[in-house]
């Protein structure tokens, strides 16, 4: 999604949990659809188990309904809102059930099925956004890249993550910095 | 921007700062156009890993389990402000289509009966407690943008701010006006732009067949303008957004707002003629 898009989905989301905020459940149902997908993977991604990820997406969107009115666009985007309910959610469930993850990478899952999306819009949409996101993983140094990975899935905190890859945690810090800011380059950089 | 800072933008995105680390540097965004500007672009990229992991649909039966579970439970406390604004912050016009939609703040009606006068004060804001019986005004020395959306962004940042901290109110406003039982309230209104914000509490329950009105009184010019019916429904508080039309101008700071009972028929009443409820007509 362009930057553009992005913005402009941005304050339609805004105004979606405003309208939640006060009670409205067609809100409620345009966000789910616009989000469900996205957080169930992820939940997929964190939890490796749909019923797991199934109780954690409906989890985070009653959460999501009792917060919506407090939303602040100040601190954040709407979507990056709801995933970081999504992830608090999943890392809720992994410490409860107190499971240990396998993180596989993102390489691992390239040749994995995708669901069926709904449009020809959406699957191309989808197969630009892992493209790009592909593309700029490439340019990151492996263990930037795991570091990454393990900070967005895994649930660990930076000092566990430091932990686990025997690292010191500035080390982990800086990696995670660097590997979210050439990310942010990448991902950003004008189409050729 | 210095490294420290990125990385702690860097894990403010990734959610790994503590509830300490994280309001402080919630605290810096709300000053810091830069930083919100890195951390929209991380956030941003952190979206698109999200987007492109591989995608799997919920069961179709999630939803509606969702919608269960919503209702089930019980009421949850209607968080004060009844509307409340932050997203005012993202987008100007994200705001105005809210209220379009009928969802956000309140839009009040616009005013009528223009009048001639001087020119509009300029870069001030007034700040107007609505107590019972009497109406203060506090002048605000501020720069405001001139452009219309971005002033009325800048006025409910202003608006919102105050009313979460309502210790930060001015001067002899700042006489923690939402806690009198008798009812209370204040005005915030930029005479330049004519957009107000009032925020009021503990209104008597209306009568059936009443409505509330507001008013605004320039008193230099002694001139009336009605701002607005107020749709307090089953609350007793809300924070409203009014303005008045374009070729309303206001002649002075002393500027009195005052609200009033009026029956529901008089929709378009051009003077009051009910029992006032809250402030004063004059300053």
């Amino acid at each position: 999604m362009s930057p553009t898009a992005q913005h402009e989905a941005a304050i339609e989301e805004a105004c979606l949990l405003a309208q939640m905020g006060v009670g409205d459940t067609n809100a409620l149902q345009e966000i789910y659809h616009k989000y469900s997908t996205p957080l169930y993977s992820l939940g997929m991604r964190m939890l490796g188990n749909p019923s797991e990820a199934e109780e954690a997406l409906q989890d985070t969107f009653v959460k999501i309904w009792n917060h919506a009115a407090y939303y602040d666009a100040q601190k954040s985007r709407p979507f990056t809102w709801a995933v970081t309910i999504m992830r608090r959610t999943c890392i809720d469930r992994i410490r409860k059930l107190k499971r240990e993850l396998d993180v596989t990478t993102f390489e691992a899952e390239r040749d994995q099925d995708w669901a069926a999306p709904e449009t020809v819009r959406q699957i191309v949409a989808q197969h630009e956004a892992r493209e790009q996101v592909e593309d700029a993983l490439k340019d990151i140094p492996s263990k930037q890249k795991r570091a990454l990975e393990l900070a967005l899935f895994s649930g660990m905190t930076h000092s566990e993550i430091a932990t686990t890859m025997e690292q010191p945690l500035g080390t982990v810090k800086s990696w995670l910095k660097r590997g979210l800011f050439q990310l942010r380059t990448t991902l950003t950089k004008p189409a050729v | 921007m210095n490294t420290n800072t990125e990385e702690l933008a860097s894990l403010y995105v990734l959610d790994k700062l503590s509830a300490d680390e994280r309001r402080t540097f919630e605290e810096r965004l709300e000053s810091d156009t830069e930083l919100t500007l890195l951390v929209r672009e991380l956030e941003s990229a952190l979206e698109d890993q999200v987007r492109a992991l591989p995608q799997h649909m919920a069961p179709g039966h999630v939803l509606s389990q969702i919608q269960n579970k919503i209702e089930a439970q019980a009421p949850i406390a209607t968080p004060s402000p009844v509307i409340t604004i932050p997203w005012a912050k993202f987008a100007g016009w994200g705001m105005v289509a809210a209220l379009m939609f009928g969802v956000g703040l309140t839009l009040l009606f616009t005013s009528r009966n223009p009048i001639t006068g001087e020119s509009s004060n300029q870069s001030v804001v007034l700040i107007v407690r609505m107590d019972p019986q009497s109406s203060v005004v506090e002048v605000l020395p501020t720069v405001m943008p001139v452009d219309e959306l971005e002033n009325f962004v800048h006025l409910a940042q202003m608006v919102e701010r105050f009313w979460e901290h309502p210790e930060q109110l001015p001067g002899s406003v700042n006489r923690s006006p939402l806690a009198n039982t008798l009812g209370s309230g204040y005005a915030v209104f930029d005479p330049q732009s004519k957009h107000g914000f009032i925020a009021i509490q503990k209104l008597p329950k209306r009568q059936e067949g009443k409505n509330y009105f507001l008013w605004l009184r320039d008193s230099n010019a002694n001139v009336l303008y009605r701002a607005g019916i107020i749709p307090m429904q089953e609350k007793d508080q809300g924070l409203y957004f009014f303005e008045l039309e374009e070729n309303s101008p206001i002649s002075s700071n002393s500027v009195a707002f005052f609200i009033t009972e009026e029956d529901t028929a008089e929709a378009e009443l051009s003077q009051p003629h009910g029992e006032l409820v809250l402030g004063s007509d004059h300053i």
